[in-house]
C-alpha cells in the first residue's frame, strides 16, 4: 500500500489539520443536506473538482477521476440492488454521486495531510481523556500501528492466495482463514518483540 | 564496550537454548555463526534483555540487561532479519522520529536529526514514503536509521541480510561493517560477512564451541558441516 499523502505546497497542504477537517466536514454536511437534486450535485461536483485542482494544480482532475474509479464497486453494490428493487434511477444516482463526492472529499483530506500532523491532531483531540487515564500518545500510537498493519495483512492474504493457487486450490474464505490467522499472529509476536527492542513496553 | 557472560544458561520449558556460556568480548565487529537452533539468536537477545538468563550473569558495559532492560535497550540497538516487523510508524521519517519520541528534543530537532540519519544512509529522498512500500533493502536501511538516530553504543543485528537479495545484502553488510562506528554483534549465516569481522563466535547445540580469528572458526565450522 502506498502512502495516501501526496507532497504539495497548496493552500490545502498548508492549512492546519483542525481547520481543514472542519471545512471539509462542513462541505460534506452541506452536501448531505442540500445536494438532493442534479443541479446541487453538479455544483458539489464543481466545488470538489476545484478543491482537487487547488490541491494538485498539475493533475487535480485526474486525481479526482481516479478516486471516483476506485469507488466503482462500492457504488455498483449500492446502486444495482436499489434499481433491481424498483427504486427510481434519479434519486438512486443522486445518492450514489453524493456518497462518491463525500468519500472523495474525505480522501482529499488524507491526500493533503501528513500522518504526523494527523496523529498530532488526534493526540490533541483525545487529550481531555487523560483525566480518565487514557494516554493520548498511546491512542495515536495504536492508530499509527493499525494503519501500518493493513498492508502487512494484505501482503499475508496475497501470499496465502498465491501459495494455495500454486497447489491448485480455488480461493475460498474457509481456506484463507487459518493461514492468514497464523501469519498475523506470528507477525504480532515478532512486531511485539521489535517494539520492545525499540523501548516500547507492550 | 565490554560484553561479559558468566556461566549464562537459558531454558524455555524443557528446552535448553543456551548452555553455560562464559565469554568476554570487546572487539568492534563480532560475528556469530552456527546452525539454526544453535543458540545464536538467544545470545543476541540476551544483550538487550529481550531474553532473560535462567542462570548466570550478562553485563554489557556496566549494564545488566536482566536487571535494567530500559538502560540496556537505550545503549543497544537491535536489527531483526524481517524488516517488515521493525516498522512501527506509517512513513519513513515518522518511523525514524519515533525512536526519539521520549527524548527532550523539540519536534523540529527530532525532524532534523531523523533527516540527517536518513541522509547518512542514503534514503532521505524516501522520507515521506509509506515505509511498507520500500524494497526489503531500503526497509533494512530504515531499520538501521531508526536505531542509529538514538546513537546507541552497541548494534545487534540478527541475520540482517537473511531475506535480502545479493545487491541489498551487500549494501546492508557494507553499512553495518564499514559505515557504523559503533560496536556491532552480527548474527549471520553469511560466512563471507562473518569473515570480515574482528572475531567470530560459533555456537552448536546451545553451547559456545569456539571463539577466535574468523578464518579459523569458519574453517572448523565448514569442516564440521560437510
Amino acid at each position: 500500500m502506498n502512502s495516501l499523502y501526496r507532497q504539495g505546497t497548496s493552500l490545502l497542504h498548508r492549512l492546519k489539520v483542525g481547520p481543514k477537517l472542519l471545512i471539509l466536514a462542513a462541505i460534506i454536511a452541506l452536501l448531505a443536506v442540500f445536494a438532493t437534486n442534479p443541479v446541487a450535485i453538479l455544483a458539489a461536483l464543481a466545488v470538489t473538482t476545484a478543491l482537487f485542482k487547488i490541491a494538485f494544480p498539475a493533475d487535480g482532475v485526474t486525481t479526482l477521476a481516479k478516486q471516483f474509479w476506485a469507488l466503482k464497486w462500492l457504488i455498483l453494490i449500492i446502486v444495482i440492488p436499489q434499481l433491481i428493487f424498483g427504486a427510481a434511477w434519479l434519486p438512486v444516482t443522486t445518492n450514489a454521486l453524493r456518497l462518491t463526492i463525500a468519500i472523495s472529499l474525505a480522501t482529499l483530506f488524507t491526500l493533503t495531510t501528513k500522518h504526523e500532523a494527523m496523529l498530532a491532531a488526534i493526540e490533541r483531540a483525545v487529550r481531555p481523556l487523560k483525566r480518565i487515564g487514557i494516554k493520548p500518545e498511546t491512542v495515536s500510537l495504536i492508530i499509527a500501528m493499525t494503519i501500518n498493519a493493513i498492508p502487512m495483512i494484505l501482503k499475508f492474504a496475497a501470499q496465502t492466495r498465491e501459495a494455495q493457487a500454486a497447489r491448485g486450490a480455488k480461493p475460498s474464505i474457509a481456506l484463507m482463514t487459518v493461514p492468514l490467522l497464523v501469519a498475523s499472529l506470528k507477525y504480532a509476536d515478532e512486531f511485539a518483540e521489535a517494539l520492545t527492542a525499540r523501548g516500547v513496553e507492550v | 564496550m565490554l560484553i561479559e557472560f558468566e556461566a549464562v544458561s537459558v531454558s524455555f520449558d524443557t528446552k535448553t537454548a543456551l548452555d553455560n556460556v562464559s565469554l568476554k568480548l570487546d572487539q568492534k565487529r563480532i560475528g556469530v555463526i552456527g546452525l539454526n537452533g544453535s543458540g545464536k539468536s538467544t545470545f543476541a537477545r540476551l544483550l538487550n534483555g529481550l531474553v532473560q538468563p535462567t542462570s548466570g550473569t550478562v553485563l554489557v558495559g556496566s549494564v545488566n540487561p536482566a536487571k535494567d532492560a530500559k538502560a540496556a535497550r537505550k545503549q543497544t540497538g537491535f536489527i531483526f532479519s524481517n524488516p517488515d516487523v521493525q516498522i512501527i510508524m506509517p512513513t519513513v521519517l515518522e518511523d525514524v522520529s519515533f525512536t526519539l519520541r521520549s527524548s527532550r528534543l523539540s519536534k523540529a530537532e527530532i525532524r532534523s536529526k531523523a533527516l540527517a540519519v536518513l541522509q547518512r544512509f542514503g534514503i532521505a529522498h524516501l522520507a515521506d514514503q509509506a515505509a511498507h512500500s520500500l524494497s526489503s533493502g531500503q526497509k533494512q536501511l530504515l531499520a538501521i536509521s531508526a536505531i542509529m538516530v538514538s546513537e546507541p553504543k552497541l548494534i545487534v543485528a540478527d541475520e540482517p541480510t537473511a531475506l535480502l537479495d545479493l545487491a541489498n545484502s551487500r549494501l546492508v553488510s557494507r553499512v553495518l561493517l564499514e559505515q557504523i562506528d559503533q560496536q556491532v554483534v552480527l548474527i549471520t549465516h553469511d560466512l563471507e560477512l562473518a569473515a570480515n569481522c574482528d572475531v567470530v563466535l560459533r555456537f552448536a547445540d546451545a553451547k559456545l564451541v569456539e571463539v577466535g580469528e574468523p578464518a579459523a572458526v569458519i574453517s572448523a565450522y565448514l569442516a564440521d558441516n560437510k
